[in-house]
């Protein structure tokens, strides 16, 4: 199969200005030209923060530069902004609620050196593990966590800020040209530059979107040699994409982990074990800025002076316009990095719990008698599934929110039709809008003046997209957004219901016609701010207003499926990776893509099933939903030209393995919930690579392979084409083969051998497994079931786990409280113990033996566990069956001393 | 009844058809389940909890993932569904027993449901009862249309042999017919040469450059004989107002009703043997000198217009064999195929169905090509032995950047004839149809339509009879 990414639409470093003029500078280049002047004083009333100037050499008007703490654990801000034309900020990317708290201690130290050499100033934060020391000249700012440097600004002296100017030089132009498109760039260069040392870490990742592996490769090496592109984030809508690329995609997320070694990079071996651990560190910077941006990475290899080779992540970060804003997050863990991440930019929305279940989309459904059979043919199947989805083809002529009068006479009647039995309908509504004065949508906010505007500043734009000649809605502004929202009414949106929602495509935003497939950067949207300043947050601002438009109509929760996405969307809602292709190398990049995703704070997210492009065979397409099922976000999608691929039209055998593996998401709908709950408190991914959970295992670090549903689950996808076995390999700990109940000793490593219907899945010992075990049609059928608790023992033979629940639709859960949130706790020794839904069975893995257990004081049966899911395969576990007790109520399971063993 | 002294013992969900199964056996307490292999005390009958890999002990709840719910549907019919379906929210029985812990309100719609079913059952019936009188028809046809078939190909097969002599003795006047054409135009080539040159040379040319002339007008005559080279070189130039003489000699042939042929094959024996022939006898042929070149031009005329005529009545002889052939064939293998295990496919054959949705118009012609609009979506597939009800038309035109073409044609029994419906494209370029047609009615389908519906309507005079029954 031939992509067809055409590599020369799209432009590189060496045809962007400012990333030319930036990229290939040798370390040290700024090193004499920029330092502190005078003191750091604090803000006025502004908090905590403090600021000072910062002086280039040769230039009479010094830069700003402030450091900001917020919350208590050590989150600090650096912004360098120039004081006569403050640059332009982003707004509402930040959550609402930041502001800034106090440095716990500032202290000055007046250097040895000449001239003030030597000069630093040291600001302790709240956390007193974490503080910050800012060196004056040459101006260098390292974050320490217990005194170890582990992230460190313009160590290499790259940091730099093009001031603006009034006019080019005589004879000059600052347009610029790229294939047919010429830049006028009215305001000239305001590009700059800096440089972000992690010493001692080995892998660096995050900076999504591309479709790259998950711990980042350097795009130059350590002799300053470019390797590849260097990292681009500029959100595109790139037709067939790579399976392996630097390349930025649909979304960006300015925001790259850190996990290093700390303590000279020593590491202890773990008496019993044969496996080496090594004390870490995770930190992240993010930088607040949407403008187009690349980043270098480089490996570097130090001799450190016991001869020990120490090595560090140097990273080059350049930005068409803006400030430098960069918040670093100190960690030390990376569910302590992601929270405190999530808490300058919101953590995930928390779903409705229909949008975990499996989402069925095509392009197209062709028409009401089309939706009818499809909708029946999971019901024939006996398949769960949850939503059904159209796309473009459903409107009048590409006119969002209006319908097909020959294909779709009677929506309302088609959306409670599919409602009557728990499910949901998605339309597809993007932010291009046709230019007719027939469309009233068009028409009204023609009147409104709410399109974007051409470089002039007052003539609507107008760009090629799917209906043809299009104007663009400026997102931007509130006021558009606020008028975009009403048109979600149900009065408004005719033909739609309470039990319809929306996705939201091509809102990078794609402009067919336009350079790289997107808005000229002159285009100027309200308040004269011109398309290059916002462009990275165009989409997420769409995205927004719809789901706005959502929540409002009957105060439900929303959903509103995106492709842009910008820092903060995990508060919006879940985005897809984008039109991939049916092929074994953009399943197995999709891994790296979701985890990414997830670490930079925007978990609710998923590949196409089956992929976009192309037509997968039933071998790939198992595989793909047995992995899918994991994904955040669970949607099979197909392009208009490929051959139908609802999940029963593979054949019996295959129709059966799918089946399965979507029961099994379903299945784990309650720990799934629960895992969502958390990535909507605390920001913590719910698909996460084994390194977040096991940072201090070196040999995790860069896998992919495998993933971790949560902290208790690990699944080995199978990858290849004809596998008969997966390299399986576990990290430290006890884990039970979930189909089995077969217990493993980690670290273990071994050929697990597969058929089609297998994937490697296993339960962390010390855990607990809400599950739900009754196959249902949808989530809402499943609502009452009771539960079934896995419990997983650890060597010592506890295990602990939650469950949460609510009414999954509403957000009483945070009005008033009506939720449920319980701990389960396990422990073998010594009472043996371990809250409307009531608990079926506890399941005891590791258990062979039947004893009795008391409930409450009642006595109780203890049985052989049901079968096991693999034929033949030995249940190895016992279950206490029926302990009627609600999952709301305190309770303890006494189990009498032979099932413990 | 029977059943309904069985019913009062049977669980929630249970079949009646099992009862014997949940029957209480010597007042003992013990349930069977799994083929013998697990026994539980009958309490655990849909106690909500799964103990039977089988899921025979939960028949009335959700509890076991293969379990099976059964709704009596008293007025309608009864059905059997996953117990997944039990207490799931949504009333899937039109009794509404599968939902019977609250969670949902699902009112008995079993009589207004039945009643409606059985009116499209009784609709159903009434259209198979007239398509399995139709298929017998068409049955009965059958061998008559194969025997008419097996007699057109006897006829074709000695049409064919007849239609080959035509056009073998087509042939041989068309090779004589160009032979004579084939000279005849050498000739006025030479002449032509001949008064080109002396035309641009006149009394200047040299006379190297005619005697290159004559070489050449020499090699391209296969049997030029001395005296006709000579006389040739002698031709004055012919002006252009000779050439109404010209056609005065056509004229003149023509109102003797001389054949084409005939005059061309006389111009060219008078011209070639005039001396020793029939010179003489030829009335406007050339008799002195100054006509010759005239002559000439006359014969090379005659003989192209003869030779294409020859050319046109082998061409279309060959044209007629080739159809012929081509009817043939199609018979020949018409007598071998298969059009369903009893011929019922046969009468379709050269028959095309029609059917318009939206601005396209579709055309299935079966045993041949299938069409939206002049667009061809495939040649028929031969039908398979094992699914007489399908047929495939495959490699069709090529969608851009797509697949080849194709649909495929379900029939499906109709009593009104033959009828393309329901035309759909459920993939890019993949076509699906339905055509309904006597000939896929089965008689044996329809008496169990008709048992069913007298099943049905006998079942819901009962349950209208006794509107206290349990329901």
């Amino acid at each position: 199969r031939v992509h067809g990414f055409k590599a020369n639409d799209f432009k590189k470093c060496e045809t962007s200005s400012f990333c030319q003029r930036l990229r290939d500078r040798p370390d040290g280049a700024t090193r004499e030209i920029y330092s502190i002047e005078g003191r750091w004083e604090p803000i006025g009333g502004r908090g905590g923060g403090w600021g000072a100037l910062l002086a280039k050499a040769g230039e009479p008007r010094p830069l700003r530069v402030e450091l900001t703490p917020y919350g208590d654990e050590g989150v600090v801000r650096l912004r360098v902004d120039e004081p006569a034309h403050p640059r332009y900020v982003v707004p509402d990317v930040l959550v609402d609620s930041l502001s800034p708290s106090e440095f716990a201690d500032v202290q000055f130290a007046q250097g040895g050196g000449k001239g003030g050499e030597g000069a630093r100033t040291v600001f302790t934060t709240k956390n007193p593990d974490v503080d910050v020391v800012v060196t004056h000249a040459p101006f260098r700012v390292a974050v320490r966590v217990r005194g170890h440097e582990t992230t460190v600004f313009n160590r290499r002296s790259l940091f730099e800020f093009e001031y603006k100017r009034d006019a080019p030089p005589e004879g000059e132009s600052w347009s610029e040209s790229f294939n047919s498109h010429t830049d006028s760039r009215p305001n000239g260069p305001t590009a700059l530059a800096f440089d972000v040392t992690f010493p001692d870490a080995e892998h660096v990742y995050g900076i999504p979107e591309r479709a790259t592996s998950l711990s980042l490769k350097e795009t130059k090496d350590a002799t300053g040699q470019a390797v590849t592109e260097p990292y681009r984030m500029y959100n595109l809508d790139v037709f067939e994409y790579l399976a392996e690329s630097p390349f930025g995609l649909y979304g960006s997320i300015p925001v790259m982990l850190a996990h290093a070694k700390v303590n000279g990079g020593a590491s202890k071996r773990v008496f019993g074990t044969g496996r080496a651990f090594s004390e870490t560190v995770t930190s992240a910077v993010y930088f607040n800025n949407p403008t187009e941006t690349y980043v270098d990475v480089t490996k570097s290899h130090e001799s450190s002076i016991l001869g020990k080779k120490v090595q560090s992540v140097e990273t080059h970060w350049m930005a068409e316009s803006g400030s430098m804003d960069v918040f670093v997050a100190p960690g030390p863990t990376p569910a302590a990095v992601i929270r405190q991440y999530t808490s300058l930019t919101g953590t995930t929305r928390m779903p409705p719990s229909f949008a975990l279940g499996y989402h069925q989309c095509r392009w197209n459904y062709r028409d009401e008698k089309d939706v009818a059979e499809v909708d029946a043919g999971f019901d024939q199947h006996d398949i769960p599934y949850d939503v059904l989805w159209l796309d473009i083809e459903h409107t009048d002529g590409k006119r969002y929110m209006t319908w097909d009068a020959g294909k779709f006479p009677t929506p309302r009647r088609m959306i409670e039709d599919v409602a009557s039995r728990g499910r949901k309908m998605v339309t597809i509504v993007d932010p291009h809008v046709k230019k007719d004065a027939g469309y009233p949508i068009f028409k009204e906010a023609e009147a409104k003046n709410f399109y974007v505007k051409k470089a002039d500043g007052r003539t609507d734009f107008d760009g090629w997209c799917w209906p043809g000649s299009s104007a663009y809605l400026d997102v931007t502004s509130p006021a558009v957004r606020d008028w975009w929202a009403g048109k979600f009414a149900l009065d408004q949106y005719e033909g739609s219901t309470k039990d319809l929602y929306i996705w939201n495509d091509m809102n990078e935003p794609s402009v067919f016609n336009g350079p790289e497939v997107t808005m000229q950067k002159d285009l100027v949207h309200a308040g004269g701010v011109e398309h290059r300043e916002v462009h990275n947050a165009f989409g997420m601002y769409y995205h927004a207003a719809t789901a706005e438009g959502i929540a409002r109509r009957n105060g439900e929760r929303p959903f509103v499926l995106s492709r842009a996405f910008f820092a903060g969307t995990q508060r919006i809602g879940p985005i897809w990776t984008g039109d991939n292709a049916a092929d074994w190398d953009h399943l197995r990049v999709s891994i790296p893509m979701v985890t990414t995703l997830g670490l930079t704070g925007l978990t609710f997210s998923g590949a196409d099933v089956g992929g976009f492009f192309g037509n997968p065979d039933a071998e790939l397409m198992t595989r793909w939903y047995q992995i899918g099922i994991y994904y955040p976000f669970f949607r099979g999608h197909a392009h208009l030209e490929t051959k139908r691929r609802e999940p029963w039209l593979f054949g019996v055998d295959a129709t059966r393995t799918i089946r399965d593996a979507i029961r099994r998401r379903y299945q784990l709908m309650p720990y799934l919930y629960t895992l969502f709950e958390a990535a909507h408190r605390e920001g913590s991914p719910v698909l996460r690579p084994l390194w977040y959970e096991f940072p201090d295992d070196p040999s995790v670090w860069a896998r992919e392979d495998a993933v971790m549903l949560g902290p208790a689950i690990l699944v080995h996808p199978v990858l290849t084409q004809g596998a008969v076995d997966v390299d399986v390999s576990l990290p430290d700990g006890v884990w039970y083969d979930f189909d089995t109940g077969e217990a493993h000793l980690g670290p273990k490593r071994w050929k697990y051998p597969v058929t089609i219907a297998d994937v490697p899945t296993f339960v962390r010992g010390g855990h607990i497994v809400p599950r739900r075990d009754r196959p249902r049609r949808s989530t809402s059928a499943m609502r009452r079931d009771p539960l079934t608790l896995v419990v997983a023992p650890d060597a010592g033979g506890d295990a602990i786990g939650e469950v949460y629940f609510d009414d999954g639709v509403g957000f009483e859960h945070e009005t008033r409280d009506a939720f449920v949130r319980r701990a389960l706790t396990f422990s073998r020794h010594k009472e043996l113990s371990i809250a409307d839904v009531s608990v079926e069975r506890v399941l005891i893995l590791g258990a062979a033996r039947h004893g009795g257990a008391v409930v409450n004081g009642e006595a109780r049966d203890v049985v052989a566990a049901p079968a096991s899911t693999r034929d033949g395969a030995p249940a190895n576990a016992v279950a206490v069956r029926k302990p009627g007790v609600r999952i709301a109520d305190d309770w303890t399971i006494a189990l009498a001393a032979s099932a413990g063993g | 009844g029977s059943i309904d002294a069985g019913s009062r013992v049977l669980p929630r969900g249970a079949n009646p058809a099992d009862a014997e199964r949940y029957a209480a056996h010597d007042g003992s307490s013990a349930f069977v389940c799994d083929g013998g292999a697990t026994t539980i005390d009958r309490s655990r009958v849909n106690d909500d909890y799964c103990d039977c890999d089988d899921g025979a002990d939960e028949p009335g709840t959700s509890a076991c993932a293969n379990g099976e719910f059964h709704c009596r549907n008293r007025g309608h019919r009864s059905i059997s569904l996953p117990s997944s379906r039990v207490n799931d929210g949504v009333c899937d029985c039109c009794d509404g027993t599968d939902e019977h812990d609250g969670g949902a309100r699902c009112p008995n719609t079993c009589l207004a449901a039945g009643a409606s079913r059985r009116d499209e059952i009784r609709a159903r019936v009434s259209s198979a009862r007239g398509g399995v009188d139709a298929r017998r028809k068409i049955l009965e046809g059958a061998p008559a249309l194969r025997r008419r078939w097996q007699d057109e190909s006897v006829k074709l097969e000695k049409d064919v042999a007849a239609q080959r002599e035509i056009v073998r003795d087509a042939s041989v006047a068309k090779e004589a017919a160009e032979a004579e054409e084939k000279k005849a135009t050498e000739a006025e080539d030479r002449l032509n040469k001949r008064e080109a040159s002396k035309n641009k040379g006149d009394d200047d040319a040299s006379g190297n450059e005619t005697a290159v002339a004559d070489t050449a007008v020499a090699d391209a005559v296969p049997t030029p004989t001395p005296t006709s080279t000579e006389t040739v070189d002698e031709y004055p130039v012919i002006e252009d107002d000779a050439v109404p003489e010209l056609q005065a000699i056509d004229d003149v042939a023509d109102e003797r009703e001389e054949s084409e042929e005939e005059r061309g094959r006389r111009i060219a024996q008078q011209w070639i043997h005039g001396d020793s022939e029939s010179t003489g006898t030829a009335p406007s042929g050339p008799s002195s000198p100054a006509d010759v070149p005239d002559a000439i031009r006359d014969r090379a005329t005659r003989a192209k217009k003869a030779a294409n005529d020859k050319r046109d009545v082998h061409a279309q002889a060959q044209r007629t064999l080739t159809e012929l052939e081509g009817k043939h064939k199609d018979v020949t293998k018409r007598l071998s195929t298969f059009f369903g295990p009893n011929m019922e496919l046969a009468h379709m054959v050269g028959e095309c169905y029609k059917l318009t949705v939206e601005q396209y118009a579709y055309e299935v012609c079966p045993f041949g090509d299938a069409k939206q609009d002049t667009t061809r979506l495939g040649t028929m597939q031969p039908v398979d032995v094992k699914d007489p009800r399908t047929m495939v038309f495959n490699g069709g035109e090529r969608c851009w950047n797509g697949p080849a073409r194709s649909i495929t044609v379900s029939l499906r029994c109709g009593g009104g004839g033959n009828k393309l419906a329901d035309v759909e494209e459920p993939s890019r370029c993949e076509y699906a149809a339905k055509l309904y047609t006597p000939a896929a009615c089965d008689p044996g389908e329809v008496d169990a339509l008709e048992r069913e519906l007298a099943e049905m309507e006998e079942e819901a005079r009962a349950a209208m009879g006794a509107p206290h029954d349990e329901l």
